[in-house]
């Protein structure tokens, strides 16, 4: 065993490149893609742990409660005595919505008295809550077109054919586009991936950034090529990542495969010539590489893709304006979901490629200004690769 | 001459920060993340969500209609289109994240009680927008009805009070407990607070660790040397520790955050998770010899085990086989969950202690394998170097 770690530690010593680099673009990839991919699986919450209180015991609120348990969305767990039994069972995580059903709740309807029907939700599981407020106002919708349709028929005399359309004279019909399953995995897993792999991705490019210090301005091409072949690496790495998900998982990929792959590359490269310049500037190897990740992983929550940037004050929505991840985030998950032309994702590839193109010439301008400030020492064997 | 006194001046000051770093680290940085993040969720409302508005109709009651999606509070009419090509069009390059169409003759059916339609289309492709659409068309939609449906029953001889009692019918309520607004700060943040120790204690433990090994691989004996790693350790622990709560006032002062739990129950489920994180670094830095490398490898734990914790993605809904190897593996199950309950939902020891316990338990596995691993490690090196 001790001969296998040693000759592991040496190996990782004589080719520290090639280990990190498999690691980060190809072991990291795969077994993150894997792991959440599976743990989502399911797609969506569904059979939500519910617990309702029964105040009423009718054959209505019974019909009701039924109707609710059938649905995919709940599973009427708990039958609880009170309100405030119901909000413990929510406090102690065993149930995450509830459906309260006061006394004479149908004799009150009957009656036209408007009775409430009180409906909780465990606020600390959003994810949770958003299905389950959908789906649960949707069932509440129903049931109070029914209703109107007996209370108008009862009360106005008004012939069958013409119930539906007094009781809702405008009737809305919602349409959801490019998710209509409303798959929790679809909207968090392909950009939340991409997040994770653009730290590897700037980290490595801090790294070649430190170590490629002392070629200066004469030397650029060396440079250009350091950052071309890590960001051909890197699109590698987040293709591998994408496409563990849509050949295990089934995740699907209706947009331009060739804006995919552009924006892609576009993204490697503006992320890796990101990590560089920081590389190029930071007199210290680790602590450049921190800095690096730190500049950015909170881009994956700055950048608008969970959290809509339309909820964020106006001064973070500039600053994410200049978050490559902004562009990236959202862009491949669109391209996921949504049929996209290239015609569609072209402004924000054309706007990565502007930022990477200003990058590589501000590290021209810092190659041009060190090159100034000290003397070239560089030799043939500090070129990296 | 005074060349060189700068020099030695800023390699002082350089040496000088590199020993107050991890200390930094574990106490300013996550402090920053808290006010940078807190800021950007601190509205709890969505709004100028962009939406396009195609108006088929042209009539009085369509353009009432657009009226009150333009005046909706969370809704931006961003475009107006002229054919479902626009919508389509709009859509797809992300201009607008939802659509409202009034067919033709919606005005008509409206006043010949024939029953108008409306047709809504909205992004689901994200869920707060989706939701916010939704939410806006249902209350816009619901207030017409209602009106309409008012003044039906008036017209058909029913009193003010009972039409308006039978308009209302079912009256739902709607209570988001511990968030009542739903808000992604008051959600979020627990599991920030978690990261930022786990994170800031790697980012701290793992450079000295490494660097501690290559010295004992020198040292002419190590025992010494075992008991300061201890102590530097502990030292990290305490820092991270009053980084917590550091952040937990910054949160509370700053943002108004609301603190439900108590501070002992925090630190019941802090300390575990300190010590089973402490076996992990000790784990970590026994693997690698290269800081950098290191570095690396501990930044890309941040957000996956975030999502493989059980706090994003809910516990109940992990698979069995995922969840077995997930809390065995890392332990932030063990730390977010309880500190959500803890800070949002004032949970009592009763329902934090099977966290606190499961998060001992992690520790008592993986603290002495990680001490072995980190031993071994520099046994084998010293053999190596001999």
């Amino acid at each position: 065993m001790s001969h296998i770690i040693a000759w592991f530690y040496r190996f990782k010593k004589r080719h520290p490149y090639l280990v990190m680099s498999v690691l980060i673009y190809g072991l990291v990839p795969l077994v993150v893609g894997l792991a959440l991919g599976y743990e989502m699986h399911d797609d969506s919450p569904v059979h939500i742990p519910t617990v309702v209180v029964n105040g009423d015991k009718s054959q209505f609120s019974r019909d009701f409660i039924n109707y609710v348990d059938e649905t995919a969305y709940f599973d009427i767990a708990f039958q609880a005595d009170n309100t405030a039994q119901a909000e413990r069972l929510i406090q102690e995580g065993q149930a995450l919505a509830g459906i309260i059903i006061p006394e004479d709740f149908y004799k009150n309807l009957l009656g036209g008295k408007s009775p409430d029907i009180l409906l909780l939700y465990d606020g600390s599981q959003l994810a949770v809550v958003s299905v389950a407020k959908m789906a649960l106002s949707e069932i509440m919708l129903n049931m109070n077109g029914a209703y109107l349709q007996k209370i108008f028929a009862a009360k106005l005399g008004v012939m069958p054919s013409e119930l539906m359309s007094q009781v809702l004279p405008v009737s809305v019909t919602y349409q959801n586009m490019f998710n209509p399953t409303k798959s929790f995995r679809y909207y968090l897993l392909p950009g939340m991936l991409l997040a994770i792999l653009q730290v590897g991705m700037v980290m490595l490019g801090a790294e070649r950034g430190y170590e490629s210090r002392r070629l200066y301005a004469r030397d650029f091409g060396r440079h250009l090529q350091n950052l071309a072949l890590w960001s051909l690496l890197a699109t590698l790495g987040m293709m591998l990542c994408l496409g563990v998900q849509l050949v295990v998982f089934g995740l699907p990929y209706r947009g331009t495969v060739l804006g995919g792959v552009l924006l892609l590359a576009v993204y490697a490269l503006t992320i890796t010539a990101m990590g560089y310049i920081v590389g190029s500037v930071v007199p210290e190897r680790t602590f450049a590489v921190q800095l690096a990740a730190i500049l950015v992983l909170p881009t994956s929550v700055l950048g608008g893709y969970t959290y809509p940037l339309t909820a964020m004050p106006a001064v973070y929505q500039s600053i994410a304006k200049l978050l490559p991840y902004t562009y990236l985030g959202s862009d491949i998950r669109s391209l996921c979901l949504k049929p996209m032309a290239l015609q569609h994702v072209m402004p924000h590839i054309s706007f990565l490629a502007l930022y990477a193109l200003v990058e590589i010439l501000l590290l021209l301008g810092i190659k041009l200004l060190l090159g100034w400030l000290h003397k070239p020492q560089n030799s043939p064997k500090e070129a990296v690769l | 001459m005074s060349e060189n006194i700068n020099k030695d001046k800023l390699g002082r000051l350089w040496h000088w920060f590199e020993h107050i770093k991890p200390y930094l680290i574990l106490t300013v940085i996550p402090l920053l993340f808290t006010l940078l993040f807190g800021g950007a969720f601190s509205p709890v409302a969505n709004s100028d969500v962009p939406v396009i508005i195609y108006d088929m109709d042209g009539s009085n009651e369509s353009r009432q209609l657009v009226g009150f999606f333009a005046d909706y509070p969370y809704l931006n009419i961003s475009e107006t289109a002229n054919s479902m090509a626009d919508i389509e069009d709009a859509m797809l390059s992300g201009r607008a994240l939802g659509a409202v169409i009034v067919p033709d003759g919606f005005g008509h059916d409206l006043q010949t009680q024939s029953g108008a339609e409306l047709l809504v289309m909205q992004d689901s492709s994200n869920f707060m927008n989706m939701s916010t659409i939704m939410q806006a068309a249902s209350n816009i939609s619901g207030t017409m009805n209602a009106a309409i449906r008012l003044k039906l029953l008036e017209a058909g001889g029913i009193l003010p009070e009972p039409a308006m009692q039978n308009v209302l019918s079912l009256s739902v309520v709607d209570r988001g407990l511990y968030n009542p607004t739903y808000g992604y700060l008051y959600f979020l943040f627990p599991a920030l607070l978690a990261i930022f120790v786990q994170q800031t204690f790697l980012a701290a433990a793992s450079p000295y660790l490494i660097e501690k090994k290559q010295l004992m691989r020198l040292a002419p004996s190590v025992r010494q040397s075992f008991g300061q790693v201890a102590g530097r350790l502990l030292s990290f622990a305490l820092a991270g520790t009053l980084g917590l709560f550091i952040c937990i006032m910054a949160l509370h002062y700053v943002f108004a955050y609301p603190l439900r739990g108590s501070f002992q129950l925090i630190l019941l489920v802090h300390m575990p998770f300190l010590l089973g994180i402490c076996g992990m670094t000790l784990l970590i830095a026994a693997i690698f010899d290269d800081v950098t490398h290191c570095t690396q490898f501990n930044m890309f734990l941040t957000i996956p085990s975030l999502l493989c914790s059980g706090y994003a993605w809910p516990e109940y809904m992990m698979p069995e086989a995922f969840k077995a190897v997930a809390i065995r593996i890392w332990p932030l199950y063990y730390y977010a969950n309880p500190l959500r309950s803890i800070i949002m939902k004032d949970a009592d020891f009763s329902m934090v202690a099977p966290y606190a316990q499961g998060g001992l338990w992690f520790a008592a596995f993986w603290l002495p394998l990680g001490i072995c691993a980190y031993a071994y490690k520099v046994s084998l090196l010293r053999k190596i170097e001999e």
